[in-house]
């Protein structure tokens, strides 16, 4: 188990040296000046260059890259010009909205997405299963910023029940920080119900059939039994795996809601940050949301064991 | 089973808390969104808060070195200058008491308001004002141009005086400036500022700044401690009092949850309402709108390089365009553009001028043809640059298009997000022909920005070189109009740009929000909350 976690966290490195590569030179082959952005669009040529070589953007770009890289590895992220701040603290800034909103939103997709699959599955074939599916089919086809927009018209503005964009941080009021993120966290929850419906349904339609299940049946066990706890763990592993890969697309940032609800999460700091061309937040960020992801799916594989015995990584 | 959930539940606990802990870091105060009553405390009614919105945070608060808009917006709420402009855009004092200028108008003297207090509680002297101007005049851009040479100097603790090298009638309202703004600042904020701008917010306006809490929003107080003028208060000059406590001003991009976050009370007033909702705000029952100058909106013609480095092309675009068409198509509503020809504003009394309106808006197809011809234009496509960022020069790209097409010009529309439109603009002047942009009015014709950005200039042209300089020379105010017509004219004949009119921006707020004006910027003191 330590070995495998140690090789995964090993393979981190060259995974992030890559990604540092490719986004640093993107990010400076894309056209577009910091130095321009700060001083506004009629500043004269003269004081933008004065501005650039004031920041060192005219130094060789390997130089760049070097000085950055290396501040990297000594877990200096670089300095946001614009923020006026580091990069690590703007990331810890907009991480707190984030997470909140990815959590809140995988919460509403596990308990609406679950229960409809298991439901569906358990009565395969019938009207409620055909609505559930069409209910889900619907959810994965709507545009989460659609959505988002009718929840603003008819639960903010027609209704005036919440707010329609904003955020309050947890520590400071932990009933507003929910009426903040209710909307978007629905907006984003929805899809990913709809994804992780469809993949419950599939998988327990699979073990539903299973001679076990069979043989719990002909022993008079009861239904609720067989499907909670018999039938639903051993077809819990896709399930887990559809839940890991949503919270892994929602932690590294639901930029779309982020902006419709004026969410500062990490989604809209990248945003921000590639309007305003702030090179070094943006270096930061990626790197972040490479690692984030890649731990997700660490975390994912190890509760695989803790579900399921048979893949207990102790055991190989 | 159960063991197992008992360790789903600790993960989850253990996120909760990471959680938690993210979300403490540097936050210090929200007090919820919604708007609080008046406070009937004290004599005069202070209302607790007041939201605005705006689409973008500024890049930067320095305003002594940035241009854009959103800084100027906020800066001068928090900043105040020497100089001042009125209602009429007339340069006016506000720091200095008087000022007096020699018989040769090349030494100005400033006798600064004693006791006037920064936010930080130190006294404004002579030497912050020196340190201030001096780099001003220094990082500034456009405004360089008309204090080239400019030196200020302390004499005693309330007395600043300015020697520029030669005399000009324009030297008071340089100083007016709002777009950068020779702010004044204590002298160690100057001192202490990296090359990106200034770290600390710190003047003598009637609001302080308290925090900025990035991409969310600004949060500024009323500063009690202010001294105001005891004149009528008059555009951005004269009196100003607070009525609110705090101000936050948000950052919201998205346009229609800035929209449904004014209908909702969540903010009181959104500082530019998207076009396209115009209507649907003003005729909303519980909203006020009020339609602010902005500046011209102009089609930039690359003289660098390309096809326009050839007079006769320009000409035949200019005469071939329908202004009010593209302004319509791209503003949306009539109300939020006009027609004119003027490149100063219809506001500046000392400058406004129609010369050169006959070539203004010809609409003429036929003579477009003509001037193709004789430009030997052989059916090369045309680049166009827009961007899908600002709805408005993205339609007006599309408009123009058609129009060329008609005339019988190729297009190409090349599409950019806006900070590599502006790139291509200045660095690759192979990659486009017309640029289109609408900047704010100016104080003065020297610094229009036709004028001020190489990339818009004809380096070849030294003829506005000649009558700009006659412009900054000119001995009187009557000789600077008549030599700015004259440039005028010149400009709509050679046409370095094509005017297609004046566009507005609109604000929106909630009836309850009273005294609202707008010049160069929101004028957010002087406004009261009756509710």
């Amino acid at each position: 188990m330590k070995e495998f976690i140690l090789k995964r966290l090993l393979a981190l490195i060259p995974i992030l040296f890559i990604v540092s590569l490719v986004v640093f030179l993107i990010i400076h082959m894309t056209p577009g000046d910091p130095a321009h952005v700060i001083l506004g669009e009629t500043a004269t040529e003269e004081q933008i260059e004065n501005l650039r070589q004031q920041l060192g953007l005219n130094k060789p770009i390997y130089e760049q890259y070097f000085s950055w890289i290396g501040g990297v590895i000594t877990g200096d992220l670089g300095y946001s010009y614009f923020m006026k701040m580091s990069v690590s603290s703007a990331l810890l800034e907009h991480l707190g909205p984030t997470v909140s909103l990815s959590l809140l939103a995988e919460l509403i997709a596990i308990f609406i997405g679950i229960p409809l699959g298991i439901l569906a599955a358990k009565h395969k074939g019938s009207v409620l299963d055909q609505s559930f599916m069409g209910f889900s089919l619907m959810g994965i086809s709507i545009p989460s910023f659609l959505l988002g927009l009718l929840l603003i018209l008819f639960f903010g503005v027609q209704l005036k029940l919440l707010p329609v964009a904003g955020y309050v941080p947890l520590n400071e009021n932990i009933g507003s920080h929910l009426k903040y993120l209710i909307l978007p966290a629905f907006s984003l929850g929805i899809m990913q119900a709809a994804l992780i419906a469809r993949m419950t349904r599939s998988s327990m339609l699979d073990v539903l059939n299973t001679n076990y299940v069979k043989t719990a049946l002909s022993k008079g066990v009861k239904q609720r039994n067989i499907v909670l706890k018999h039938a639903l763990r051993n077809a819990f592993l896709p399930i887990l795996t559809v839940i890991g890969q949503t919270f892994g697309v929602l932690i590294t940032g639901a930029a779309v809601i982020e902006t419709v609800f004026n969410i500062p999460g990490i989604g809209q700091l990248i945003i921000n940050s590639i309007e305003r061309r702030d090179f070094s937040t943006i270096q930061g960020a990626i790197l972040f949301m490479t690692l984030a992801y890649v731990m997700i799916n660490l975390i994912i594989d190890l509760l695989y064991g803790v579900i399921d015995p048979r893949v207990r990584l102790s055991h190989k | 089973m159960f063991r197992k959930s008992k360790v789903v539940l600790i993960f989850i606990t253990i996120i909760m808390i990471i959680l938690a802990g993210c979300s403490s870091g540097t936050n210090t105060s929200t007090e919820g969104t919604q708007n609080s009553e008046g406070d009937a405390s004290g004599s005069t009614s202070i209302a607790e808060k007041f939201n605005m919105a705006m689409g973008a945070q500024p890049p930067s608060l320095d305003p002594h070195i940035s241009t854009a808009i959103a800084t100027r917006d906020i800066a001068m709420q928090v900043f105040e200058t020497l100089v001042t402009i009125d209602k009429d855009y007339k340069p006016v004092p506000m720091l200095a008491e008087s000022i007096d200028v020699s018989e040769d108008g090349k030494t100005y003297t400033f006798n600064l308001r004693q006791g006037i207090k920064f936010h930080n509680g130190k006294e404004m002297t002579s030497e912050d004002v020196v340190a201030s101007m001096n780099r001003f005049v220094e990082k500034s851009g456009a405004t360089k141009v008309l204090l080239d040479g400019a030196v200020f100097k302390a004499d005693g603790d309330y007395k600043v005086i300015l020697d520029v090298p030669n005399p000009s009638t324009l030297i008071m309202t340089s100083l007016a400036a709002r777009s950068p703004m020779p702010a004044i600042m204590p002298k160690e904020v100057i001192e202490s500022a990296p090359a990106e701008g200034i770290n600390e917010y710190i003047g003598t306006g009637p609001l302080k700044f308290v925090e900025w809490k990035q991409d969310q929003y600004i949060k500024l107080t009323k500063n009690d401690d202010y001294q105001p003028l005891e004149t009528e208060s008059n555009g951005q000059a004269g009196k100003k009092e607070v009525f609110i406590k705090d101000f936050y001003i948000h950052f919201v991009p998205d346009t229609s949850t800035q929209v449904a976050g004014l209908q909702t009370g969540e903010y009181d007033l959104l500082l530019e309402a998207p076009n396209d909702n115009y209507e649907l705000l003003a005729n909303d029952p519980s909203l006020g709108t009020s339609i602010n100058d902005y500046g011209p909106y102009n089609l930039i013609f690359n003289k660098h390089k390309g096809i326009f480095t050839n007079a006769d092309m320009r000409k035949a675009i200019n005469a071939g365009i329908n202004s009010e068409e593209i302004l319509r198509t791209s503003f949306m509503h009539e109300d939020i553009y006009e027609l004119d020809p003027s490149y100063m504003s219809p506001q500046s009394a000392d400058w406004y001028s129609d010369a050169g309106k006959e070539y203004y808006n010809q609409n003429d197809p036929e003579k477009a043809k003509e001037w193709l011809e004789k430009a030997g234009y052989n059916g090369e496509p045309i680049k166009i640059v827009t961007t899908r960022d600002y709805a408005h020069i993205y339609n007006t790209g599309v408009v123009l298009q058609q129009q060329l097409e008609k005339i019988g010009v190729k297009v190409s529309l090349e599409i950019y997000d806006w900070p590599t439109a502006l790139n291509i603009r200045n660095k690759e002047p192979d990659k486009w022909d017309i640029f289109i942009t609408g900047t704010p009015f100016v104080l003065t014709p020297l610094e229009l920005y036709v004028y001020t950005i190489e990339a818009y200039m004809d380096p070849n042209n030294q003829k506005v070189t000649e009558l700009l300089n006659s412009i900054k020379n000119a001995q009187t105010e009557d000789e600077a109009k008549q030599k700015w017509e004259e440039l005028q004219a010149y400009t709509w004949e050679y046409l370095p740009v094509a005017k297609m009119g004046n566009f507005f921006k609109v604000s929106a707020f909630k009836d309850y929000v009273k005294d609202y004006k707008y010049q160069e910027g929101p004028i957010l003191w002087n406004i009261k909350l009756t509710k």
